[in-house]
């Protein structure tokens, strides 16, 4: 669907976005693009639909025109209400469009028709962009920081809506964001970017294999805890945290035995996107020093 | 891409009527203003030329209508509008820049006809003018319509050029004023505008329309060059202005 080979992104003469590595895009696929502030995400996205100037070479069989954006900001003008201003997006009355109502019922978003938007609160703000652009049933729909601005469990009932509506569509969706749980349910495959540059791209479980192991154990860091999975290979992870990897069944019975043993509560998980990301980027960070 | 459809003429429509400056400015401000000066002025005009003097006025402030709807109207929304990145949003919905451009076209064509029509009744009965000759009354409501056009050109451009709403208005606003005193529309006119800003007044096409515009109304011979030529300089400055915009934004649109 689409297909990187290169792509460049400068602004004025700093270098936003450098793709080297040919990355594809299929039909169906359920991408999460994830980094760090200023990684390169949103560029991306403004770069494939060209808001903003790029130079490389992308292909595409998708039309831009047929491509549908949640943007990471959306406004509206505020002088007329939601309802005139679906309806002008759609070209038609809401009533007559069958997906649009399904949406609206789906979105729990009937009461803010009514509205204006500069009287909506911020998730039904997202809802309403959200409807617009589900409604233009495209092949390739990009959310741009969607659940950004929302409480935690606006956050999450969002995704859980998204996903669910799409559950058995074969639309391919790219889903940018910074909350790596968002993503957990929902993306299939990662793309990784840090500082305008790819770290790596392919299917979550892959990535969690190449960076963490089999599976990997995750317990609160503590100067106790330390001491006592000392034997054990430790793979990066946030501050606060520890993580165990263990490459097979054998190493997974003896970590959590050991854990048992003394009584350490444990996640074990065999799909970590935070923990994942922070090992990619390690990894990505000491071949870029070599270099 | 997707055609303009009547929702999207309709949204546009109720965007210009939302936006409370552009109805107060463009329709109620010409007629307020026309009863206060028309009220001043024919009180000291002969008898005999009360309804000449009357014409002169109501011609004189429908200039407002290209000037307020179209010029103010449109750069204060449009500038707005680029501000918040709604046109960029409307984009990715389907609606090409230039079929955005033509619905908000549209939509002022349309406000435009109902507040001259509004504009010109109410000024029929409160000034009571002379009744216009065919030919004329076609080539008045004529040059409004185009100075509509011109005017949309230098609004987009200064909207486009600032993408804010704040200097984008300010300009506007100044320019709106500015033109309106050049064309006799402040209580001074043209003839007793100080010499020094007399020859900028002659090179604009709202003194024409304010001093001279009765003679076409009533079907007088009339010299039109210098007032076309007064047409084409604002036509070839906001061409100008509109399409360093284009250019200083590296856009053709918007």
């Amino acid at each position: 669907m689409i297909h990187i080979d290169s792509l460049k992104v400068f602004y004025g003469d700093h270098l936003a976005l450098n793709i080297q590595q040919p990355l594809s895009i299929d039909r169906g696929d359920r991408i999460g693009v994830i980094g760090a502030n200023g990684a390169g995400k949103t560029t991306l996205l403004h770069a494939l639909l060209g808001i903003v100037p790029s130079k490389g070479q992308v292909r595409m069989d998708v039309a831009r025109e047929e491509i549908a954006v949640h943007l990471q900001f959306n406004e509206y003008i505020t002088t007329t209400s939601v309802r005139y201003l679906m309806e002008a997006v759609l070209g038609t009355r809401i009533e007559r469009h069958p997906t649009v109502m399904a949406l609206i019922e789906f979105f729990n978003f009937k009461d803010s028709l009514k509205k204006r938007f500069n009287q909506l609160s911020g998730g039904q703000k997202q809802r309403l962009t959200l409807i617009l652009v589900i409604a233009q049933n495209s092949p390739l729909v990009f959310f741009d920081e969607v659940t950004s601005g929302l409480d935690f469990e606006s956050r999450q009932r969002l995704v859980e809506l998204i996903g669910e509506h799409y559950k058995d569509k074969d639309s391919t969706l790219c889903f940018i964001t910074h909350y790596y749980e968002e993503l957990e349910n929902f993306a299939e495959k990662l793309l990784l970017l840090h500082e305008g540059e790819v770290v790596d791209f392919g299917e979550k479980e892959a990535l969690f294999h190449k960076y963490c192991g089999r599976t990997i154990f995750v317990i609160d860091r503590s100067e106790q805890n330390e001491a006592i999975v000392q034997n054990f290979r430790q793979i990066e992870a946030p501050s606060y945290r520890m993580a165990l990897s263990a490459q097979d069944e054998e190493q997974e019975k003896q970590i959590a035995q050991t854990l048992i043993e003394h009584n350490i509560n444990y996640k074990r998980t065999s799909s970590d996107i935070e923990i994942m990301s922070v090992n990619a980027l390690k990894r990505w960070e000491k071949e870029r020093s070599e270099r | 891409m997707k055609k303009m459809s009547k929702q999207f003429l309709f949204y546009e429509l109720r965007n210009l009527v939302g936006n409370w400056y552009i109805p107060f400015f463009g329709v109620a401000f010409p007629i307020f203003f026309s009863m206060i000066i028309g009220r001043a002025v024919l009180s000291e005009v002969p008898k005999a030329q009360v309804s000449m003097v009357a014409s002169s006025i109501m011609l004189s402030f429908l200039n407002l209508l290209p000037l307020a709807v179209v010029f103010l109207g449109h750069c204060s929304l449009y500038s707005q509008e680029l501000e918040k990145r709604i046109p960029l949003r409307m984009q990715l919905f389907g609606y090409s820049p230039i079929t955005q451009v033509k619905a908000r076209m549209l939509a002022l064509m349309v406000f435009f006809t109902v507040g001259l029509g509004v504009d010109m009744l109410v000024m029929s009965f409160t000034l009571k003018p002379l009744m216009p000759n065919i030919r004329g009354f076609f080539i008045v409501v004529l040059f409004y319509y185009l100075m509509g056009a011109i005017l949309f050109m230098l609004a987009h451009g200064i909207a486009n050029f600032f993408r804010r709403f704040g200097p984008a208005y300010g300009v506007s606003m100044t320019l709106y004023f500015g033109f309106m005193a050049l064309g006799g529309m402040m209580g001074i006119r043209v003839e007793q505008l100080p010499e020094v800003v007399k020859p900028l007044s002659r090179l604009l096409p709202f003194s024409y329309a304010a001093e001279d515009f009765v003679k076409i109304w009533q079907g007088k011979p009339y010299n039109y060059a210098p007032f076309l030529q007064s047409m084409l300089f604002l036509c070839a400055l906001s061409a100008i202005v509109m399409l360093l915009s284009f250019r200083y934004r590296k856009t053709k649109a918007y």
